[in-house]
């Protein structure tokens, strides 16, 4: 098995609103395996992002790290400060961001974000020493460097654009980077050809990748491994082809089955009923637990924790039984 | 592209003189009675002329005859306008537009152009350590000095300031532009009676109007802030520093820029009141003694004179928006 | 009507809650009582009475006399009513022409938004000082009504403005395409989701177009112009000026600051009271 590049213990980051506390993340233990790439499935809102974010200790205005840790070989970046911190982002952990779109200063050019961002981590460096290697990285996402790096950001188009992030994010050579929902604004022929670039790049530099989305059809082209993330806990959390073949959480299946395939013309979809919960007063016990058909008791009074349902599989639910038993029933 | 969009702005401007020409030439033409009989009645009295052939003089000599056709007259004041002729005064014919302009409309535009740069550059500052200080002693105070200093009009502070340094405390001179012991010219003994003559109206417009631009630097720097862009430069690991000039105030100043104009044309329509305070013989203080005459032909030369140099000034600020910001130049 | 008491409820609620607003609207109610229940019960004496001039506060005289022998007090009191008599009117009449004029501009749109743009520019460019002089001299104003007037003329371009690109922003916001798409009407979507998302914007539109038309009006006044009413705190500020020799008289002081800290307490109240109304009446920065 492979190494944990990345440990997350214990970690809760709080949001504070008008209407009283929100945790985006309680009490969350999360790994990214060396070279993996790991999906991190979850609805709007359930704190995928926040907990992404926490990786490069950067939280939204508001928002606040309460306990935890983030380990990065090892190193709990929570810890870092100053200079250390700084030097430390993009450096070892980049980021491609869901908000492609507004995440360059529309007031500089490509070339000028690019040198800007290496100058900030190598200050010794010299500008005409390090073009070329600009160029290198805007021609492996397929972009003419000629063009792009004179150009700004409204000067791109979407697709451009999140090539263009990409490119970016692989400027300092890191270990991990975390993509965002990286193809969400875009259509689904340069989502594709988002996702062929992205896969090249693991192939080449076997680099760790963290992607957050609510697509479960890209989880199961280019995951390795996937965490299901709801109301700011991991609910489960797996090798990918186990967590597929034997789903162990109610809400991990209700979003695997709602996913559209070609094949299953006939089945009848079971959407998960209910609404997303309220973060701010989050039900009792599980927060599933009015959403879900197996709800008992128990349920409503006690957190559920992570326990190992198979190897390498872990879930967070008082009937890990039930899909199973379900299944065999039905057959 | 560029050269497209300054031709572009160019031709507004143009359009915007002949409508300002319209409306100015039009302010008169409404006015209640007519303003040259008057004028006419004491030529003829006293040339011995009769009042038919006085009353031809003076309408030749103004250029302008309440009895024509509003058409014809028009004709006559743009003709008038295209030879050079903005108008003469009623009191002492001598005094034409032109003549006045060249000893007055420099000075006003000194005092206002200098008192613009500095409560700008001011205010960007001060708006900007708001942004970034949310709280504490500095931001305090300089809520305070905004709050107090938009509730004081800036002629009640020029009263003060002058009240206070040219009666009591004699430290500045009590009218006119220059000491008349100086030679005009590129001499530093001119420069500096210039200056002592012109500082107390430009303090009293960057009192007055640094407030403003404080205020709005401040919301326009929260927004830039909160912005997805500056999220993702801290997430590269840019310094703080970085961030703030180069993202923050270079963004915020932007909206700023349009408001330059605006201000400017505030500044100038308020110099009456304030040149005619100290005294200093700008535009301001031969428009407010040119209506103390009821001189209101000299008046209307004037404020033609004014409006235009506003619409250049709001040409400038196109072009220097265009410059700051790179998205205008596609059009 | 029970829902508009409510809403008047509600909104006083947020003021209230608000420090800052509610001391606004307590400097700006004392200025109402003054011009409305003080003026009418505080009698003025014009009459010049030289043995009495430049006297110092007593209990007759509770801010002393002005150059003739005047009470400053019972001035400032009745000036206060002709102060927001004109604000008011100033307020009303530009708003409403800036309302008319950004809206269609912004509603009909095509050529007619293109002429009235070209037009709020123009009457932003001729520098609104000077206009309002020529104007006021030009028809000799005599009274409150024209004054308010000819201050509403000259500032409406800057609502005007603000107002259509308000609009503009609403109409395309996805949510009134969305009622579009609905097939809702469109008094109902001006109704219903335009209307609500403006009424902040007037209110604080209004509250400024009042304050400038007092301050503007004084500095008119200043200048000889407007002296309809030898009470306005414009006109006594004038008169101070010109027949105290203020420079070097400091008998006069109390009589030449009177006016200075009226105007500078109701536009304090104002921008106090205005900070309130826009969190009362804005639906974004409304929070339960």
């Amino acid at each position: 098995m492979k190494e944990n590049i990345v440990e997350i213990r214990d970690l809760t980051v709080q949001f504070k609103k008008p209407r009283g506390c929100l945790k985006a993340a309680n009490n969350v233990d999360f790994d990214l395996r060396d070279g993996c790439v790991t999906a991190l499935v979850g609805e709007s809102g359930s704190g995928k992002s926040t907990l992404a974010f926490t990786l490069l200790n950067i939280v939204n205005t508001s928002g606040e790290i309460l306990n935890g840790e983030v380990l990065y070989k090892g190193k709990d970046i929570l810890k870092l400060e100053g200079e250390e911190l700084r030097k430390f982002r993009w450096k070892d952990i980049s980021m491609i961001f869901q908000s492609a779109q507004s995440s360059l200063n529309p007031l500089m050019t490509v070339q000028q974000h690019f040198w800007e961002t290496y100058l900030a981590h190598n200050p010794k460096a010299r500008e005409e020493d390090v073009i070329p290697r600009f160029r290198q990285l805007l021609a492996d996402t397929r972009l003419d460097p000629d063009r792009v790096l004179k150009l700004y950001p409204h000067e791109l188009s979407g697709g451009m654009k999140q090539r263009v992030m990409i490119a970016f994010s692989m400027l300092l050579e890191p270990r991990v980077i975390i993509l965002d929902e990286p193809t969400t604004a875009l259509d689904v022929i340069t989502q594709d050809y988002i996702f062929t670039i992205l896969d090249n790049i693991h192939k080449k530099t076997n680099i760790t990748m963290l992607l957050l989305t609510h697509d479960i059809g890209v989880v199961a082209k280019v995951a390795d491994r996937i965490a299901v993330m709801y109301a700011g806990k991991i609910v489960e959390v797996g090798d990918i082809f186990t967590v597929f073949k034997d789903t162990a959480h109610p809400y991990s299946h209700g979003l695997i089955t709602s996913a559209p395939s070609l094949l299953d013309r006939d089945e009848i979809k079971e959407p998960i009923t209910g609404t997303p919960p309220d973060l701010v007063e989050l039900p009792s016990g599980c927060a599933f637990h009015p959403r879900c058909k197996f709800a008992t008791e128990v349920c409503t009074k006690e957190v559920p924790q992570l326990i190992e349902v198979a190897e390498d599989h872990l879930a967070a639910c008082h009937h890990v039984g039930c899909l199973r038993k379900e299944a065999q029933a039905d057959e | 592209m560029s050269a497209k969009y300054i031709f572009k702005k160019i031709g507004t401007s143009f359009v915007t003189l002949i409508a300002v020409v319209i409306v100015i030439f039009l302010v008169l033409r409404l006015m209640p009675g007519d303003i040259i009989e008057p004028l006419a009645r004491q030529e003829a009295a006293q040339m011995g002329l009769t009042f038919e052939e006085a009353y031809q003089r003076v309408a030749d000599r103004y250029n302008y005859n309440p009895n024509e056709p509003i058409t014809d007259q028009f004709v006559r004041y743009v003709k008038g306008l295209l030879k050079g002729d903005l108008g003469t005064s009623m009191i002492n014919p001598r005094n034409t537009v032109s003549n006045i302009l060249a000893v007055a409309l420099p000075w006003t535009i000194f005092v206002v152009s200098i008192s613009l740069v500095i409560s700008f550059i001011l205010g960007m500052q001060l708006g900007a350590i708001m942004a970034i200080k949310r709280k504490g002693f500095i931001n305090n105070l300089i809520t305070f000095y905004v709050t107090l200093v938009s509730t004081i009009p800036n002629y009640i502070v020029a009263i003060f300031l002058s009240i206070i340094f040219v009666y009591q405390l004699g430290m500045f001179p009590k009218s006119g532009v220059y000491s008349i012991n100086v030679t005009p010219g590129l001499n530093i003994p001119f420069l500096l009676s210039a200056l002592h003559h012109a500082i107390l109206p430009i303090a009293t417009y960057v009192i007055t109007s640094t407030g403003g631009w404080t205020l709005n630097m401040k919301g326009s720097s929260i927004n830039v802030l909160g912005s997805d862009y500056v999220f993702a430069a801290r997430a590269r690991g840019i310094p703080s520093r970085t961030i703030i000039n180069k993202y923050m105030k270079r963004n915020a100043m932007i909206p700023m820029v349009t408001i330059l104009a605006m201000s400017f044309g505030g500044m100038i329509g308020g110099a009456p009141l304030i040149e005619g305070q100290f005294q200093y013989l700008g535009m301001g203080a031969y428009l407010s003694k040119a209506l103390g005459e009821r001189d209101f032909i000299l008046y209307q030369g004037l404020l033609l004179c004014v409006s235009v140099s506003v619409i250049i000034a709001n040409l400038i600020a196109d072009i220097l928006y265009s410059k700051l910001d790179p998205r205008i130049r596609l059009e | 009507m029970n829902r508009l008491l409510n809403s008047i409820k509600d909104f006083f609620k947020v003021i209230f809650r608000n420090r800052q607003a509610s001391i606004g609207f307590f400097i700006l109610l004392f200025f109402v009582l003054m011009g409305t229940i003080g003026a009418s019960i505080t009698p003025l004496d014009m009459t010049v009475n030289f043995e009495k001039r430049f006297q110092m506060p007593t209990f007759q005289h509770p801010l002393g006399t002005d150059y003739v022998g005047r009470d400053v007090f019972a001035q400032v009191i009745h000036g206060s009513r002709d102060v927001l008599t004109l604000g008011l009117i100033c307020g009303i009449i530009a708003l409403g022409l800036g309302i008319i004029m950004g809206a269609v501009a912004a509603f009909v749109g095509g050529y007619v938004d293109t002429v009235l743009s070209f037009i709020i520019n123009v009457s932003l460019t001729i520098p609104a000082f000077p206009m309002m002089l020529i104007l006021a001299v030009a028809f000799n104003v005599q009274n409150v009504w024209a004054a308010g007037f000819i201050l509403a003329v000259v500032s409406w371009g800057g609502v005007a403005r603000v107002i259509r690109g308000q609009i503009l922003s609403l109409r395309y916001a996805d949510y009134i395409i969305a009622s579009r798409i609905m097939g809702l009407k469109n008094y109902y979507i001006i109704i219903k989701e335009i209307l609500p998302n403006t009424v902040s914007l007037l209110a604080v539109q209004f509250i400024g177009l009042f304050q400038s038309g007092i301050s503007s009006s004084m500095g008119l006044m200043m200048l000889g112009v407007l002296t309809y009413r030898p009470t306005n705190w414009g006109v006594m500020l004038n008169l101070a000026l010109q027949n105290t020799g203020i420079a070097y008289n400091p008998k006069g002081l109390i009589y030449f600051l009177t006016p200075i800290i009226c105007l500078g307490l109701l536009q304090l109240g104002c921008i106090f009271f205005s900070s309130g109304v826009d969190q009362a009446l804005n639906p974004r920065l409304r929070t339960e």
